[in-house]
């Protein structure tokens, strides 16, 4: 009666409350703690889905096409299955970029609570919300590849326009459940931990489950791309199934399948009952959705304006240690002052650690990756590899690139004035106490972990002499990536498209494996031959001050610091600005 | 002594700040006053090197400020009209940045920092991410790291707001300490109480000009009126007051 009353209401132009609060929770859905689509939304979200579109159309032609050449369609739920899963995995990562934004966000809760709106009217507009964004992604994910996998699976075979309309009108309620169904479990989840968890908590455990699933999200989308090339093997599906294995009832994919076979009228009791089961995924997400997010939610905006108070230790060992760092390390005030704003900005600004934590988790994945085909290829890891030497580069080279994209993030552009207000004449320890930063918050940690991590592999020996040549080679790199970097980290206001990843991304990944292949078959033959090790540092650190001498010579002696930059201007135009 | 001569800072076309010329000397508190839009925050943000002024110049102690702006900003402590400080570093945070930016020996900068914001009441919150204060609880961080390096020019853009009335009170009675130790102090403010009690010496702006400038009392015997505020009234407020009142309830009560 109540919806019935919202539809009618929208009908007569009287927008209802619900629909209101609804268009307002869609349009922050678009400003999120990993990508913010604040600057030109609306054109940065069209080629966003026109991206999704054609890679799912792409995806799905080069599972689907070899049924043009076999008369035999019954193995393709096969393939089906494929896709119906890389549609999971996208949706997946689209939640875990959403997660924050379900949270109430203090400016809400500062407008809305004082007006007379119920609790349960913000509730059903965060979950129409949702659901409309959800449908917004799911049908540029569907859309294309629904007319491919209709082609080609029905059209081709039989010509019977009807027939094609009955098959796509299954697939997209199949792909479309499938895609709500991974969307709102990792919401779920999120409910379940913010009932669970105290609101501090709950940041920390959030921030460790959200990477943790990018990591492996990334890792199934990479091993799905990798695995284009290999289709012969999904053929495991088609023997689980011939000898009725329990298994394919725990792949969630499958259930979906089930959907799409029981719509299309496929008498086979397996799908039968794989349908059930998608049916019932449905209703109970539906469901402890709204159980776990009306608990969680009201938990939330309970404690959102309390003043957290804390009390901060010092430990007469921690204090002693970190006068020592600061004696020996970072000398200059101004250095410290950049050092220390990097390092609680880099933990505390939201945005910023997310941002952290999603660049350490695509370097996971990548290595995973790469582990997993170790394992498949049944190498020894015990043994010296190229492969197992990549992973500390592979994490440097990332967070190296993430901390130079973070950096140029802004983090409260307003409250740059203090940077501005104390500007020093020499520029030098600015950057200098942001080279540390990165050193000391990003680097080091991972230095830390792959010297424990290949000492039990390799031995100490070899541990110390590879995280030593990653580290150096690292560090050279930093100076490269932040060789002209004339800003306080986030102070200036981020320009989007200055390094055109748009148009190089594929020679930037390139670029990126030939860095990798070389400097590993080199560290390979190092490590064979461990006293050129000598005559590489020594190349090095040659490089290392030719670098500084040519920076020295080309840059600006007395550079301002630059709070800021303008993008750089689209057209080019031959009237002077300056004249206009 | 601060002086500025015709600064002139233009949006487009439109002046904010037309002309202004004054000068503030040691020990005086300079009262700067104006409604809203008048171009108070805006000749604050100029001396505070945020914005570059169209025309015009700044003096301190007889030298361009731009010939050495590192060295002038060495001097000055600024208190903006809008809370625009990091939300997700704790006040103890933002303050030892501060601090540091401002080169303060490391020791006593902690020192001062845990004693001013016991003196401000803090002390439990130091720790605590400052998005989560109250405009007040800000207002005193700001003024702190004003404060800490011991400035010899303060300018304060509405200092007071959200401020109780004890630290009003204290902040009052703190200005005309440091004016008694030979601070220079802009104070720019809608509170004409306040003004009245503490400034010197006052500048009142309209439209982006200055359209008086003296002391208080010279003010009071010349325009012949008893307050601040009436002369206030007399020189920038041009509206019937009583009549927008009168029409702002007429249109409370219109029915929808």
């Amino acid at each position: 009666m109540r919806i019935y009353h919202h539809i009618t209401a929208i009908f007569q132009g009287k927008t209802s409350q619900v629909f209101l609060l609804t268009q307002h929770f869609f349009r922050r859905l678009f400003i999120n703690d990993i990508i913010s689509f604040e600057d030109l939304m609306k054109e940065k979200v069209v080629g966003l889905l026109a991206l999704i579109a054609v890679l799912s159309a792409v995806f799905g032609d080069f599972l689907i096409s070899r049924y043009m050449f076999i008369r035999d369609m019954s193995p393709a739920w096969v393939e089906m299955c494929f896709f119906i899963s890389y549609l999971m995995v996208l949706m997946g990562i689209l939640a875990v970029i959403e997660w924050d934004v379900f949270l109430p966000d203090k400016r809400d809760y500062a407008n809305l609570i004082p007006l007379p709106v119920k609790f349960r009217q913000l509730l059903l507009a965060k979950f129409a919300s949702l659901f409309a964004f959800v449908s917004l992604f799911a049908v540029a994910g569907n859309v294309l590849a629904i007319f491919v996998f209709s082609y080609y699976l029905v059209l081709l075979p039989s010509k019977s326009l009807i027939e094609v309309f009955r098959f796509a009108g299954a697939l997209a309620l199949g792909f479309f459940a499938a895609e709500f169904c991974a969307f709102f479990s990792l919401i779920l989840i999120m409910g379940f931990l913010m009932t669970v968890f105290k609101p501090r908590a709950y940041e920390v455990v959030s921030l460790g489950f959200r990477a943790l699933v990018i990591m492996v999200f990334i890792f199934l989308m990479l091993a799905m791309i990798t695995s284009f090339f290999s289709i012969p093997e999904l053929d495991f599906l088609l023997k689980l199934k011939a000898n009725d294995s329990p298994y394919l009832y725990l792949l969630p994919p499958m259930w979906f399948v089930g959907l799409i076979k029981s719509i299309m009228g496929v008498k086979d009791p397996l799908f039968s009952q794989l349908s059930v089961l998608a049916w019932i995924s449905l209703i109970v997400l539906a469901l402890s959705f709204f159980v776990f997010a009306f608990t969680g939610y009201r938990r939330q905006l309970a404690g959102m304006l309390d003043v957290k108070k804390k009390h901060v230790k010092y430990f007469p060992m921690g204090k002693f240690l970190s006068s020592l760092f600061h004696k020996v390390f970072l000398k200059n005030p101004i250095q410290k002052a950049v050092f220390h704003f990097f390092r609680k900005t880099i933990w505390k600004s939201a945005h910023h650690r997310m941002g952290l934590a999603l660049h350490t988790s695509v370097a996971a994945a990548l290595s995973l990756l790469l582990f997993a085909y170790m394992i498949f290829e049944r190498q020894n890891l015990h043994e010296v590899n190229a492969t197992m030497l990549s992973f500390t580069l592979i994490f440097y080279t990332l967070l190296i690139m993430g901390a130079k994209s973070l950096v140029d993030t802004p983090a409260s552009l307003e409250a740059n004035w203090i940077f501005r207000i104390t500007e020093k004449k020499n520029k030098k320890p600015y950057i200098t106490g942001l080279k540390k930063g990165v050193f000391v918050v990003i680097l080091f940690p991972v230095f830390v972990f792959f010297v424990i991590f290949f000492v039990f592999l390799w031995g100490l020996k070899i541990s110390f002499l590879h995280n030593l040549f990653s580290l150096f080679v690292s560090l050279f790199l930093m100076e490269v990536f932040f060789g002209r970097y004339h800003k306080v980290p986030f102070t200036c206001p981020s320009v989007p498209g200055k390094s055109r990843v748009h148009l190089w991304w594929f020679f930037y990944a390139i670029g990126f494996f030939l860095y990798l292949e070389i400097l590993c078959r080199l560290e390979v033959f190092l490590l064979k031959n461990p006293r050129g090790f000598f005559v590489f540092y020594t190349v090095l650190i040659g490089f290392f001050l030719i670098f500084k001498f040519l920076q020295a010579i080309l840059s600006q002696k007395d550079f301002s610091l630059i709070f800021d930059e303008k993008p750089p201007s689209v057209m080019i135009s031959l009237v002077n600005p300056e004249e206009e | 002594m601060l002086e500025l001569k015709g600064l002139i800072k233009k949006y487009h076309v439109f002046p904010a700040v037309n002309k202004v010329s004054f000068a503030v000397g040691p020990s005086e508190i300079l009262g700067y006053l104006g409604p809203n839009g008048a171009g108070k925050s805006t000749t604050i943000k100029i001396l505070a090197g945020l914005l570059k002024p169209t025309e015009g110049e700044i003096l301190f102690n007889g030298r361009n400020i731009n010939k050495n702006i590192y060295d002038f900003k060495k001097r000055l402590g600024y208190v903006p009209e809008e809370s625009e400080i990091y939300p997700h570093l704790s006040a103890y945070d933002y303050l030892l940045l501060v601090g540091r930016l401002r080169r303060i020996p490391e020791d006593i900068l902690h020192e001062k920092i845990i004693q001013f914001m016991k003196l401000f009441g803090l002390s439990e919150d130091m720790h605590a991410a400052i998005s989560s204060f109250s405009k007040g609880m800000i207002q005193k961080v700001l003024i702190t790291s004003a404060l800490l390096h011991d400035p010899e020019i303060l300018l304060l853009d509405e200092p007071l707001s959200g401020l109780d009335v004890t630290t009003g009170l204290v902040i009052k009675d703190l200005l005309q300490k440091l004016a008694g130790e030979g601070k220079i102090i802009i104070y720019s403010s809608h509170v004409l109480e306040v003004v009245e009690k503490i400034c010197t010496r006052v500048i009142i702006i309209h439209k982006g000009e200055v359209v008086a400038d003296d002391s208080v009392e010279n003010l009071r015997s010349l325009m012949k009126l008893p307050s601040l505020e009436k002369i206030f009234s007399q020189l920038v407020v041009r509206e019937d007051t009583r009549g927008i009142a009168q029409k702002m309830v007429a249109a409370m009560k219109t029915s929808t």
